[in-house]
């Protein structure tokens, strides 16, 4: 009780609060009608008025009950009528203490309506009552207007598709479209039914099957009273009041927006799709902001199932083709890969000026078992045929199948390792790159010579493959071209020139190269010694400077200074590779540079901390964000790279004059580098995106932007076009702007307010809000730990960039529009699908990128998201703004 | 019930008081629920209200002042109600809140909750009728202070002044109470 008593003063308004609150269920009502109804029909006698059937009119009344009330006879309710009386008619009260009140005049009857009942004696009323009718009629009028309760109906069937019933204390009814709901009245969708409800406030109910509720209004307020089932509600705005949606367990108040609620028999779920809502549930009030999924219990936690957008039979069996590609590629993922190498012997043979080396294991047995996967899930799935069969992949030859077969026979006369490799860049626009793998099989020579003539004999022309020993390969001239396959005694060389090969077999006759010791084959070598699956490492800096000298880019001396200016010039080898860490993968890029990294690609700053997370929720879908160099010192490379051209000074001239402010002066010194664009929350209808940008001076900024808005007004002006306009309002001690775009949608918006050194962007308000609480909250992604679980594993404390996904939240949203069948598909997607990130490191000379997770993984949840929101797009009926 | 009444359904009266049951029902429930706070009570009183209606009969002229008339019969009914119940202790069973274990409201909260619901039912009891009505109709049914001057045929000042001055005595009456609880 304590817990009360420092909270006395508001105790009162609480309890008060709580009274009025107190909503009797809708099941209950009808049951209660019915009960009543009953009751009335059977004749049943008054429960409060018994005994008392003579309506009492005045004193004369009450002074007959008297009797009665004194041998306490009467009904306690008609007893208290005659106390009430006795303590306010002084006359009555003599009269009934045994005192006549001489020449008094007994008092006006004051009827309290419930105890007068309803009946008028216009014999009593006589003269006074043509003036009260005139007093009355101009109250009613102005009653009736603010007072009295709603007339009419509460709801229409805008239409159904099955059946629905109007569910009442007479019985059940069926409806159909156009058909009026009245207070208290039930609509109740039947199984595989669905039905879309337009209440009279304009909000808009979609209902699922088996769905259930009613509408009840007073000129402030509408309830939906949800008995069951799912319905998504498009709430109207309102000027004043509320829409409540009052489910078994919970209640559920907004004033505009969209959200789902479905109340089943674990508990009840709501979520919210757009906008803001509250939920009282269990004596708490909870709010919720697009993308929250509040449950009543916690046995339920997946988002509601709701079929009233119509999706068409395409994307199901899209969705049904990702969903067996899914399965396909978490079967793949079981397939046991060749393992990590920690040396190559095919690299120390290579010759020095080798600028191009890919490293691959021997995959012709992890290809015959992805083979024979594939080719199980074929025989087992329909969806699965009906695209082989579409793509005409089965009447190839050879057909895949065959030719994964070779593919596999011939991996087994192959060593461990597979790698291609190009030489000089003087080679490069002579034969181009060769295979080169170790035999370990004797019999090579005769297996390929017979696929070779096998295939001729099918193409029934001369074949261009050349198979032939270190003897024949002489005999070759310099210019042939085709497929040279040079089977050594311990080596197979495979290119597409003659000329390639013979210097090839020549350095391998020659033994050990030099290319090991050079400083592009240690950096592969030290890749080796850290184990490796795959390695592709290139020499861009021959590759570049082979590149200008053969495209003449050299002689251009104004292209030259720009590539020179932008800080690729410089770049010295590209080097990519799949490791192994415990327990997961380790996947590099690192780009290296010849001296510090400067202009374009020194805008990846240096690792550090990225405060901005901290505004991205743990439930984010994506998450970008980078740490660059100042804004500024980034113009000035841009500027660098544009040179001394005069229509580029002369554009920013302008620019600058046009906006009433110097771009870099003025708005790039205030911005700080660092950026953060999440994707956090539904992506329907529109799609919850945030950006988080550091700032140096938010005044200059806030200044910079209102500046901005004045030129694109009187560009607008000019043109006839409608303006843009920037509001602001104060919330909670905070200035939030929100920005209308010209030409677009009244939903169409960009809010941005200024945070702890930050500028939040978002499309609604509530997304700020949102971010500002995950920041107190410290409820971010950047503390997650599950995030913090998908970074790689290195010295690195901060990070430069990062990219993550995580579709599980992005997809929760949507299953809530979707069939109970496209929402097991898309289940299944999701759940194949696995977060992920990758990380990027700026460091003075190089540039690493790195993840945890497969370095180019295909997430299928991606196909299925750009698969759903293309549906949306030119869908029949996404969700729309209220 | 004691007395017996002729049979509703052999009567003129017997439609009509269908339309208007069906109309306003659910209102004349909900108002007295909210007062009493048990569905058997509000029950009773929706059937006393109906059945007034019945008696008196219906005046077809007046059926749309009749929401406002049997919204105030509802609450002065309900009001007769737990006047009568007086300081009667046991508490519907509809009422009794099932505390939930992930609620986060703690059950001493929620017990204490409807405690103090169960005390402001006591002390509207114990107010006058007219004053419990005014209150009512202010804080529970939500009608504004000139809505309820109108309908209770007086001033907006003595509405203010009456509303104002049961506010304060029901203040106190919560101290003590919660001292007393405490």
């Amino acid at each position: 009780m304590s817990w009360f008593w420092s909270k006395k003063n508001s105790e009162l308004d609480q309890a008060i609060s709580e009274l009025r609150g107190e909503e009797l269920d809708e099941k209950a009502l009808s049951a209660s009608a019915e009960r009543v109804w009953e009751r009335l029909q059977s004749g049943e006698g008054d429960p409060i008025a018994s005994g008392a059937l003579q309506p009492i009119r005045g004193c004369a009344d009450i002074r007959a009950q008297l009797p009665a009330y004194h041998k306490h006879e009467l009904a306690p309710a008609r007893a208290l009528i005659v106390e009430d009386h006795l303590r306010e008619c002084v006359a009555c009260r003599s009269y009934a203490h045994g005192r006549a009140v001489d020449g008094g005049t007994a008092e006006k009857w004051q009827m309290e309506p419930a105890s007068r009942g309803f009946q008028w004696s216009f014999a009593r009323i006589s003269l006074v009552a043509a003036s009260l009718i005139l007093v009355g009629a101009v109250s009613w009028t102005g009653y009736s207007w603010y007072v009295a309760p709603l007339p009419g109906t509460r709801a229409r069937m805008d239409s159904i598709e099955g059946q629905a019933y109007r569910v009442g204390w007479a019985g059940e009814r069926a409806l159909k479209t156009g058909d009026e709901i009245s207070d208290g009245e039930f609509i109740r969708t039947a199984a595989n039914s669905h039905a879309k409800v337009v209440l009279f406030d304009g909000s808009k109910v979609e209902m699922n099957q088996r769905a259930e509720f009613s509408v009840s209004a007073n000129r402030r307020d509408t309830t939906i009273h949800l008995d069951q089932g799912i319905i998504i509600v498009q709430a109207a705005k309102r000027h004043a009041g509320h829409l409540y949606v009052s489910a078994p367990d919970c209640i559920v108040a907004v004033t505009g927006t969209v959200f789902s609620v479905n109340a089943g028999t674990k508990g009840s779920r709501v979520g919210v799709i757009e906008g803001e809502v509250h939920v009282k549930h269990q004596g708490a009030e909870s709010i919720l902001h697009s993308g929250d999924v509040l449950a009543t219990t916690q046995s339920i936690g997946v988002v509601p199932v709701q079929d009233e957008i119509a999706w068409s039979s395409d994307k199901d069996h899209d969705l049904e083709l990702l969903a067996e590609f899914s399965a396909l590629g978490k079967k793949f993922n079981e397939i046991q890969m060749p393992g990590a190498r920690y040396q190559s012997n095919i690299l120390p043979l290579l010759p020095a000026d080798t600028v191009l080396y890919v490293g691959v294991p021997n995959f012709g047995d992890a290809l015959q078992q992805a083979n024979q996967i594939f080719q199980q899930q074929l025989s087992q799935s329909p969806v699965l045929q009906q695209w082989w069969n579409k793509s005409n992949k089965a009447n190839q030859h050879p057909t895949p199948d065959e030719l994964i077969q070779k593919i596999q026979t011939l991996s087994q006369y192959l060593g461990d390792e597979v790698v291609i490799t190009m030489g000089t860049p003087a080679a490069m626009n002579q034969g181009g790159p060769l295979l080169i793998a170790e035999v370990r099989q004797s019999g090579l020579q005769d297996y390929l010579q017979n696929q070779v003539a096998t295939a001729a004999a099918n193409a029934q022309n001369e074949s261009d493959v050349h198979v032939v020993t270190p003897d024949l390969l002489p005999s070759l001239a310099t210019n042939t071209h085709g497929m040279i396959m040079l089977v050594r005694q311990n080596m197979l060389v495979i290119g597409a020139d003659a000329a390639s090969v013979q210097r090839m077999n020549a350095q391998l006759n020659a033994g050990t190269s030099l290319f090991a010791g050079t400083d592009f084959g240690k950096k592969i070598v030290s890749v080796y010694s850290r184990g490796t699956e795959i390695v592709v490492a290139a020499n861009l800096g021959q590759i570049i400077s082979a590149a200008h000298q053969s495209s003449g880019i050299a002689s251009s001396h104004g292209e030259s200074q720009s590539f020179l200016n932008s800080g690729f010039d410089n770049m010295q080898y590209l080097i990519a590779t799949r490791g192994e860490a415990p327990g997961n993968g380790d996947n590099r890029i690192t780009l290296n540079f010849n001296g510090p990294r400067h202009g374009i690609a020194s805008w990846l700053a240096a690792p550090a901390p990225m405060g901005s997370l901290d505004y991205v929720s743990a439930n984010a879908g994506a998450a970008f964000s980078f740490v660059a160099k100042q804004p500024a010192l980034m113009l000035d490379d841009v500027f660098n790279i544009a040179g001394t051209d005069p229509d580029f000074s002369k554009g920013l001239a302008e620019l600058n004059a046009n906006l009433g402010f110097d771009v870099r002066d003025d708005l790039a010194t205030a911005l700080g580098g660092e950026i953060t664009v999440a994707l956090d929350g539904p992506v329907l209808p529109t799609p919850s995106w945030k950006a988080i940008i550091e700032v140096n001076n938010s005044g200059a900024v806030q200044l910079d932007i209102e500046k901005m808005v004045q030129a694109v007004n009187l560009q607008e002006a000019k043109s006839g076009g409608s303006g843009m306009t920037i509001d602001q309002a104060q919330v909670g001690g905070r200035t939030f702007y929100t920005i209308h775009p010209p030409g677009a949608g009244l939903t169409t918006e960009y809010d941005y307010t200024f945070a702890d050194g930050y500028m939040l962007v978002a499309p609604s308000r509530a997304l700020l809000l949102n971010a500002l609480q995950t920041h107190a909250n410290g409820t971010s992604l950047a503390r997650s730990a599950s995030f913090l679980a998908l970074l790689p594993n290195d010295n690195q404390a901060n990070f430069s960039a990062m990219v993550y996904q995580n579709l599980g939240p992005i997809l929760q949203p949507l299953a809530s529009q979707l069939t109970s069948q496209q929402l097991a598909l898309l289940q299944q997607v999701a759940a194949d699908s696995k977060p992920s990130a990758m990380c990027a490191y700026g460091e003075t000379d190089q540039i690493v990128i790195a993840s945890s997770g497969k370095l180019f993984d295909l997430n299928p949840g991606l196909l299925a998201l750009s698969h759903l929101l293309a549906q949306t797009e030119h869908g029949t009926s996404p969700v729309t703004h209220p | 019930m004691a007395a017996a009444i002729e049979p509703l359904m052999v009567t003129q009266a017997a439609a009509e008081l269908e339309e208007v049951f069906r109309a306003h029902h659910a209102r004349v429930l909900k108002a007295a629920y909210r007062v009493t706070g048990s569905v058997s009570d509000a029950e009773d009183v929706a059937q006393s209200v109906f059945l007034r209606l019945a008696r008196t009969g219906i005046d077809r002229s007046r059926i749309t002042y009749l929401e406002g008339y049997l919204h105030r019969a509802a609450v002065n009914g309900a009001l007769d109600l737990i006047r009568s119940r007086g300081n009667r202790e046991d508490v519907p069973l509809e009422d009794e809140v099932v505390p939930v274990s992930n609620s986060p409201v703690s059950p001493e909260r929620t017990h204490s909750s409807l405690e103090i619901r169960n005390w402001l039912r006591g002390a509207l009891a114990e107010l006058s009728p007219r004053t419990a009505e005014m209150f009512v109709l202010r804080y529970i049914e939500g009608m504004d202070n000139p809505e309820i001057a109108k309908a209770m045929n007086t001033s907006q000042a003595v509405v203010a002044v009456t509303l104002h001055r049961v506010r304060a005595k029901l203040k106190k009456e919560l101290r003590g109470f919660m001292r007393g609880a405490s």
